[in-house]
């Protein structure tokens, strides 16, 4: 059984346009399904606005889903007792992009790290305060740090402080909205180190929010690739970076600079100038370079082209079957 | 041979902060050739973008700067400010990394631009054309309705593009880009990439850009600084700087990415942290989390030599070719 | 927070004021008014007078050695009855703000974070209050409750709290967007405990700018209750109380009524300034510039 499997989700909520505008529907997250198995890592790709947050806001039910159902070890979440969902709260656990906004500037990181525990369990002084240095080791910090501010602190080692709070309450799965994106290099690597040792250790199961495909190749088992609010591709990671289907997949992994001068960047133009303004049919297609007529009349559907490895986009499967 | 466009020469920057003084820049010296892109390279609080602010002379006033920077013939650091406002804008020009606030969000887009073009030179006559013409240049199709839009109404590539469009009025020989595709989305920062390179064919162009990115100074730079707490450790073409690495925080640096390595694989990573710019160590600053450090990186500076013509190097124990 | 440790912001915010010459000419003031309050039944020369009992026989002398300040209508060392009087309105400015941030901060707290329905009937109430001139207000709710030194306290801390409701509510609004904030939702902390626990602290430096900006409010609006009969009753050395009997004299004798008046000159422009410094302190901005990297 999977860990949490999402069903049809949608998240959908209007916008006015100016202050006598119109209502105008927002689709942020529109029809999602996938699961997670336990111990596994879920890269989710996309760029700015394109629903991540939105989705992985409605995983920690910080919102409710329009419509859908997110079932976790196979009980939907909104059928569960309040025992329950405590419970789902408490394995759930989520690691921000900057650790500097995502830690209380005025709270010492003892403060911080003992808020989760505090919250969730009674437990007396001393328990608390070896509890406190065990986290701090497990996340390569010491006691020293305790009585210390963030801003006393790295960027680096306040990712670790935020880490160890998520991992305070032993969760099942934590999400990481861009970990590392505000790190530096060398930092980012001992962070993504941690994070794949942590993941051995504890049997956590991630979901890596990113839009750098060179990271998320390098920490997920799985990739979706979303854009505008839809799962476009999803699949086993190495087939997604090595064998792209989709036409977005591709534009980003050519699009993607890597660090070796003989690699060139690549932007696919699209060709089809006259279908910039039009609205309705696939989500891509204002932007795909191998837009057909049949794209403007229906939203493609994901289906599954080879073994676990999901496309929704009529050309690619067309072009399949020629 | 000709002359650089601007030359840095043993430049250094304090600032006295309440703790104390701190040295933040220490003898950097580059150059930056004609019609050349010339990355600086280096991590959070390594001095890149003090640097940058130095050569257009924007460096807050509790600053202390020493050496020399030589853009056109002429030493920057003894202009006045009213000379230097002619510099600023015209034949330098500075885009920054959040397009969204480096533009007035109540101005339109087409005023900000003709109210650049007409201050770099009040003798246009239609500056409109001119501006269009600008906006086309940097990749807009429809430039009128680009032109008559509030920066808000435009995405975050489109703003940097505005933002380009403008600090290009001047026609300037050097362009300052710190981070300008950070906040972008990667089909958008390749946009931004391929528009950088665009200018500087077109207009002869030398750039320099700031960076924490190896993977844009691969594609887009044809030279590279490597800067380590406040001194350049390393310079040269990128080819050789990525492919025949010479300083070990270089390769510490090119090691620690995660790009084509496999998961559960351990990422090779720089032990220890950045020392203080309050007490920077003495000898190497490199030197205590240096894997090749021996006692002699402990007490001397090492200068930044040549290793080959192009390729420089300030280290003590370089690596070699094969390593 | 109960350590004696300073933390870095709080060493900081402490060299910047030293560096600030009129935020330490103003601490001066204030420093000096607070332990003249404290200590004024032992340094005053004539305690009894300070508290009201007449001397008929030295009506008006003028200041001497013997009165620094003179002695007012009734024979009593004007000196002495400053320095008693900066008692009352020490406490007046400190109590008023008190209750005023201790009812409006955690309200307008509240609003913010919890906002809908909360939000809008919380903030429609501190309109209602904020609806009439604060300070005729004041005076009416004075005229129903009686006049008295401790009714115009209380009217005048019902009058100001709903600012610091609004101040307070405008930060919660945009502190409770932080990931901070976000990150304890995800762990499950409840409403209120975040809104103590995480808003509170972050929330109150513009608070405390307001704060020491309105004790010299509080304290002229109280004496100006006093000076108009509503505030404090005949033997009190309230200052205002004190420049109103004492203004039909001015001509005569100046100094029963300006040294009442400077003191609260005094004391008022120094809260002002140090809290006017204060915020230029507090600014993030301003710290930058002082010179991190």
């Amino acid at each position: 059984m999977p860990l949490i499997e999402a069903k049809n989700v949608s998240k959908h909520y209007y916008k006015r346009k100016g202050f006598f505008g119109k209502k105008e529907l927002i689709k942020a997250v529109d029809n999602v399904s996938f699961s997670i198995e336990k111990g596994t890592t879920l890269g989710l790709v996309g760029e700015t606005g394109c629903g991540k947050t939105t989705l992985a806001k409605c995983l920690l039910r910080l919102i409710n889903p329009t419509s859908g159902a997110i079932l976790f070890k196979g009980k939907d979440l909104s059928k569960m007792k309040s025992e329950e969902l405590d419970d789902y709260h408490r394995s759930v656990q989520i690691v921000f992009q900057n650790p500097f906004t995502s830690l209380n500037p005025r709270m010492t990181i003892r403060n911080i790290i003992s808020e989760p525990i505090i919250t969730h369990k009674k437990i007396n002084k001393t328990e608390l305060e070896t509890e406190l240095v065990r986290l701090l080791k497990v996340v390569g910090l010491n006691e020293t740090h305790l009585s210390r501010y963030p801003h006393e602190l790295s960027g680096g080692q306040n990712q670790r402080v935020a880490i160890a709070r998520a991992i305070a309450l032993n969760p099942e799965l934590i999400i990481l909205d861009e970990p590392t994106s505000a790190l530096d290099v060398s930092v980012q690597a001992t962070i993504l180190n941690l994070l794949n040792e942590l993941q051995k250790q504890f049997n956590l199961s991630y979901i890596f929010i990113s839009h750098d495909l060179g990271v998320v190749r390098f920490i997920s088992d799985y990739i979706i690739v979303m854009y505008s609010g839809k799962f476009v591709e999803m699949g086993p990671s190495e087939d997604i970076l090595g064998q792209p289907l989709h036409p977005y997949t591709k534009m980003l992994l050519l699009a993607l600079p890597l660090p070796d001068p003989k690699k060139k960047i690549e932007l696919i133009q699209h060709q089809m100038k006259a279908l910039e303004d039009w609205r309705g049919g696939c989500v891509f297609l204002q932007k795909c370079p191998y837009g057909m007529e049949l794209c403007k009349k229906e939203e493609p559907e994901m289906v599954e082209v080879r073994e676990k490895h999901f496309v929704a986009c009529y050309y690619t499967i067309k072009g399949d079957r020629r | 041979m000709v002359e650089p466009i601007l030359s840095v020469e043993k430049l250094d920057v304090s600032f006295s902060t309440f703790e104390g003084l701190a040295h933040v820049l220490s003898k950097v010296t580059f150059k930056i050739n004609h019609k050349e892109v010339f990355a600086l390279v280096g991590e959070t609080g390594c001095g890149k973008t003090v640097t940058a602010l130095s050569i257009i002379k924007l460096l807050p006033r509790n600053s202390y700067v020493q050496g020399r920077i030589i853009f056109n013939g002429r030493n920057i650091l003894e202009l006045k400010e009213s000379d230097m406002v002619e510099v600023r804008g015209k034949s330098m020009a500075m885009i920054l990394q959040d397009p969204s606030s480096s533009l007035n969000p109540m101005f339109k887009v087409g005023e900000q631009l003709c109210d650049a073009i007409t201050s770099n030179d009040p003798n246009i006559k239609e500056p409109k054309r001119y501006a269009l013409e600008l906006l086309s240049k940097v990749g807009f199709k429809d430039t009128e309705r680009v032109f008559n839009s509030y920066p808000n109404e435009l995405s975050g590539g489109m703003q940097q593009r505005v933002a380009i469009s403008i600090s290009l009025t001047g026609k300037p020989t050097l362009l300052i880009a710190d981070e300008p595709t950070t906040a972008l989305d990667v089909l958008t920062q390749a946009q931004i990439i391929q528009l950088l390179k665009q200018v500087r064919d077109t207009y002869s162009t030398s750039v320099l850009l700031i960076t924490h990115n190896l993977g844009l100074v691969a594609t887009l730079c044809d030279r590279v600084g490597i800067m380590y707490f406040g001194q350049v450790v390393e310079i040269g073409p990128t080819y050789d700087l990525f492919y025949n690495t010479k300083h070990p925080y270089t390769k510490g640096l090119l090691q620690s990415l995660p790009y084509n390595k496999l998961k559960n694989q351990t990422l090779p990573t720089i032990p220890g942290d950045l020392p203080s710019p309050l007490s920077p160590p003495s000898g190497c600053r490199f030197y205590p989390r240096c894997p090749r450090s021996n006692e002699s990186c402990s007490k001397d500076v090492p200068e930044i030599l040549p290793i080959t013509d192009k390729h420089y190097v300030a280290c003590f124990n370089p690596l070699s070719g094969d390593e | 927070m109960n350590k004696l440790t300073l933390s870095k912001e709080t060493k900081i915010t402490l060299k910047l004021i030293k560096r600030d010459k009129l935020a330490m000419l103003s601490l001066l003031i204030i420093t000096f008014f607070i332990i003249v309050s404290i200590f004024a039944p032992f340094i005053v020369p004539y305690p009894s007078q300070g508290e009201g009992l007449p001397v008929p026989e030295k009506r008006f002398l003028p200041p001497s050695f013997e009165n620094p300040f003179g002695t007012d209508y009734l024979g009593r060392d004007v000196l002495s009855r400053v320095i008693f009087g900066a008692r009352i309105s020490l406490f007046v400015g400190i109590f008023v703000v008190c209750v005023a941030i201790i009812i409006g901060v955690p309200l307008g707290l509240i609003a913010g974070y919890f906002g809908g329905k909360v939000d809008d009937v919380l903030m429609r109430i501190t309109d209602v209050f904020l609806s009439f001139p604060s300070l005729l207000f004041a005076i009416a709710l004075v005229a129903t409750l009686g006049p008295g030194l401790f009714n115009a306290m209380i009217s005048l801390s019902i009058t100001w709290w709903p600012w610091y409701a609004r101040l307070a509510r405008a930060q919660a609004v945009t502190i409770k967007e932080q990931p901070y904030i976000l990150a304890s939702q995800v762990i499950g902390v409840k409403g209120l405990t975040i809104v103590f626990r995480h808003l509170l602290p972050n929330a109150l430096t513009p608070i405390i700018v307001q704060g020491t900006m309105d004790m010299s409010s509080a304290i002229l609006a109280e004496a100006g209750l006093s000076f108009i009969g509503l505030g404090a009753q005949a033997p009190s050395p309230e200052w205002g109380l004190m420049v109103s009997t004492g203004r039909i004299y001015l001509l005569n004798y100046w100094w029963f009524p300006v040294f009442p008046g400077l003191a609260i000159f005094l004391v008022a422009l120094a809260f002002n300034l140090f809290g006017d410094s204060l915020r230029d302190v507090l600014d993030p901005k301003s710290r930058k510039a002082g010179g991190q990297m």
